[in-house]
């Protein structure tokens, strides 16, 4: 019963999660939560046969739909077919195998800044970068794989001396979408001219009004006024700009800010992001960690990108697998699945052909990942029209197929909370109302109140017994030593880790 | 036409669901009694507590329940086949000492094997190829397991499997009477039911003791393959395959551990129909 999709009406798709459900309405691109209640009503509504069931019905239900917070931003897009259109494609979403669409060249490791945050490290070019011959192979080995777009990125691109030919180059491969980033602090005229001629995007990272700040964080003075000028460059030759502001200790508070002094200069898409603790990236992220987590700036759920959006009607990917269909090459010619994965390299140019890279095992694993296969998100009825980071995931937790830290929507209890043990007694204590009954040492727990099921394993069925309000954590690892006479460090760590998930199931009691 | 004047009232007995079904249609009475002959048993006078009347009035055909419009058809599509959906639905509301669980069930020699599955997973399909090798019907759908002794009640509506379900064997298929319909909205035969007729008809009043339980799972083009499944991921998939076990919330476990602990679980994969019913043949025939 849990977690199966139902089709109520050709457009209207139920999605069962463990507490609350959500009803895709695919025509409108709107989601709604739904109290489990309504769900039995509609389970009648759907055994009738699907001309039976009128507008009106519908209507009629939708007043007692509860409107989700966190997905205000789907109902503001009615007219947005990109959404209606990435669950309709998520949700059949295909196991073929997949073709490229999208490359992220990282042109050269140089950079004539050195900014606080970069997950390249960039800074002093390699011995070992890619020749202009061989990236010129790439764009042709990625235009017949079937990528139409291409994003030329490093380093700092303007210092890769075959700038121009290669940027040509893409276009007589007929890339559609050619995007160019820059810290727009050394744009001469010539490459101005030709991104207008040949209709090159550009993507500048900016950091804050404050030119101190922004100095800051780029640790170059200077560059605030060498970026803005440059910004005016481009925006002088008409040329699309898109500025991505990315949020750290220096510049946190200076959102709102940067993107009205953005807006004055004239440029329409701005875009921001926290700090990713990739590259130098990781030092920034633990400091911002915690200013995020005292001062929360805004409800941390994963959402749509601008980016994907503004793309989607143009590139064959699925809407809740970020990285599917794209690589990234590296300026030594490593091949990751996302500019933030760094930790995951699936192969290496020359030695290895983009062909063999893409359809190589270890890619086609990396692609075809969608929350389904994600844990807690496989649960969750928001699944399919959910935008999440799997490089995040990784990255702060260690494993691939965690749930995006930024999320704090708990699908088993239903609510929208904070993450890591808050709440928790400090000796743990299972809810009174939980039926279990055991099975051949394994434990099968029945919560009566959102219908749930879960399965332990004969380990955690020992732990569940001992969660009786009388041991605190490290008590219950000692009873299980005690017992099973195995590695106290790592019994601790089990007994931890199935405290905590029992708790992010809401099996626990709560203060 | 003009609508009917008289008002025909059948009162019987679904599990322990006692109904009243009232119509002024009497040719839909006479193809409801024919469909269902082995899943009613009579009402011996006890109060009804769910009321049905399927009406003729002008052109439409009226299925109410508890006075109260659930379907309005232009055309006599299938109004046994609607009504019968909803007896079913009024189950899952009012049947308190049996359990409901999406599994269809047959027997042999006295021994019952269940086979709970999602929708398409191939439950009717096996049950139908079962019978060729001497099973005995007793649902394909709904399987009734009572509360307290964990056993099973026949639930015997019709078996119903769209138009490419392979037809019994002639031994058998005389047990049977096949109606064919057509779609809703298309002139195709689309779909056929196997109506018990006596040969196949189980004594409604006993029950009989789980002893294996297969979870059927179609695999397009593939082999039959038969594996043992854990006891507690079996009380997961049973579970999960209640129709009413929200009815029963403290017990609902326990009886679906009870069915697990005193019989064996198994997945079956079906690719080909005749290699799986030979292996669940060979299971139930080595230990008899």
């Amino acid at each position: 019963m849990v977690n199966e999709v139902d089709h109520a009406k050709s457009h209207i798709v139920l999605v069962r999660g463990p507490v609350n459900s959500a009803l895709y309405d695919l025509g409108r691109g709107e989601i709604y939560t739904i109290d489990p209640r309504v769900v039995d009503v509609l389970g009648g509504v759907q055994s009738l046969k699907p001309s039976y069931i009128g507008g009106k019905a519908l209507q009629v239900l939708r007043g007692y739909f509860v409107r989700h917070p966190a997905l205000a931003q789907y109902e503001t897009s009615n007219n947005n077919s990109g959404v209606s259109e990435g669950i309709v494609k998520s949700l059949s979403c295909q196991s073929g195998p997949a073709g490229l669409s999208f490359m992220w060249l990282e042109l050269t490791n140089a950079c004539n800044l050195s900014c606080a945050h970069c997950y390249a490290e960039a800074g002093v070019r390699r011995t070992n970068e890619l020749s202009h011959r061989q990236w010129k192979e790439i764009l042709e080995e990625g235009s017949e794989l079937g990528a139409r777009h291409v994003q030329l990125t490093g380093g700092e691109t303007t210092l890769y001396p075959g700038l121009i030919d290669l940027v040509e180059y893409a276009r007589s491969c007929h890339y559609t979408g050619i995007e160019v980033v820059t810290n727009a602090t050394r744009l001469e005229d010539r490459l101005l001219r030709q991104w207008a001629t040949l209709g090159v995007k550009v993507a500048v990272s900016f950091y804050s009004y404050d030119p101190e700040a922004h100095d800051g964080i780029t640790r170059s003075p200077g560059s605030f006024r060498q970026t803005v000028e440059g910004i005016k460059a481009l925006l002088s030759y008409q040329i699309p700009v898109r500025a991505n502001i990315v949020l750290m200790q220096g510049n946190l508070t200076h959102l709102k800010g940067t993107r009205e002094f953005l807006e004055g200069l004239g440029l329409e898409e701005i875009g921001h992001d926290y700090v990713r603790p990739t590259g130098r990236g990781e030092v920034e992220s633990r400091l911002v960690g915690e200013g995020v987590g005292k001062g929360k700036p805004e409800p941390n759920l994963p959402r749509p990108s601008e980016r994907r959006r503004r793309v989607f009607d143009e590139r064959p990917c699925s809407w809740i697998t970020c990285w599917k269909s794209e690589i990234v090459i590296s300026s030594e010619g490593v091949v990751y699945p996302c500019i933030f994965a760094r930790c995951l390299p699936v192969g290496r140019f020359p030695e290895m052909r983009l062909k063999e890279i893409i359809q190589g095992q270890a890619v086609q694993k990396l692609w075809q990942i969608t929350l389904d296969n994600v844990e807690t998100c496989k649960d969750c009825e928001l699944r399919y029209g959910c935008f999440n980071c799997r490089a995040l995931a990784l990255t702060t937790t260690g494993r691939l197929l965690a749930k995006d830290p930024r999320c704090q929507y708990n699908p088993y209890t239903g609510l929208v909370e904070g993450h890591g043990g808050k709440g928790m007694k400090e000796r743990p204590k299972i809810r009174i109302d939980l039926i279990n009954e055991t099975v051949e040492e394994e434990v099968v727990i029945y919560d009566p109140k959102n219908h749930n099921l879960h399965h332990l394993n004969p380990m955690a069925g020992v732990i569940w017994e001992l969660c009786d309000g009388n041991h605190t954590p490290k008590e219950i690892a000692e009873e299980v030593v005690s017992v099973l006479e195995t590695d106290p460090v790592q019994v601790e760590r089990d007994v931890t880790k199935t405290i905590e998930e029992f708790q992010s199931k809401g099996l626990l009691e709560v203060v | 036409m003009a609508p009917a004047t008289t008002l025909l009232t059948l009162n019987v007995k679904v599990l322990s669901l006692p109904i009243e079904i009232t119509t002024n249609h009497k040719s839909f009475l006479r193809e409801f009694c024919d469909l269902t002959s082995a899943l009613v048993s009579p009402a011996n006078g006890e109060a009804p507590v769910v009321r049905f009347r399927v009406m003729q009035k002008r052109k439409y055909t009226h299925i109410e329940k508890e006075g109260r419009t659930v379907y309005r058809l232009d055309k006599d599509y299938a109004v046994s086949t609607l009504l019968m959906d909803e007896i079913r639905s009024s189950c899952y509301e009012h049947v308190r000492d049996y359990i409901l669980l999406h599994a269809g069930a047959v027997v042999k020699n006295g021994r019952a094997i269940l086979l709970p599955g999602k929708s398409e997973s191939g439950k009717s399909t096996l049950t139908l190829g079962l019978m060729n090798y001497g099973y005995k019907y007793l649902t394909d759908e709904i399987s009734a397991i009572h509360h307290e002794t964990v056993e099973v009640v026949p639930f015997q509506r019709p078996i119903y499997a769209s138009g490419w379900t392979r037809p019994l064997r002639q031994g058998v298929s005389k047990d049977f009477r096949v109606y064919r319909y057509r779609d809703m909205d298309d002139t195709t035969w689309r779909w056929q039911c196997f109506v018990p007729q006596d040969g196949a008809v189980m004594p409604r009043d006993v029950r009989w003791k789980v002893d294996w339980i297969i979870f059927p799972k179609y695999v397009p083009k593939g082999k039959a393959i038969l594996k043992p499944l854990e006891p507690a991921k079996a009380v997961m998939a049973l579970m999960q395959r209640g129709w009413n076990q929200r009815s029963f919330p403290a017990r609902g476990l326990k009886i679906f551990t009870g069915l697990v602990r005193r019989a064996r679980c198994y997945t079956l994969e079906m690719g080909d129909l005749e290699e799986a019913c030979e292996l669940v043949e060979g299971l139930v025939g080595k230990s008899t």
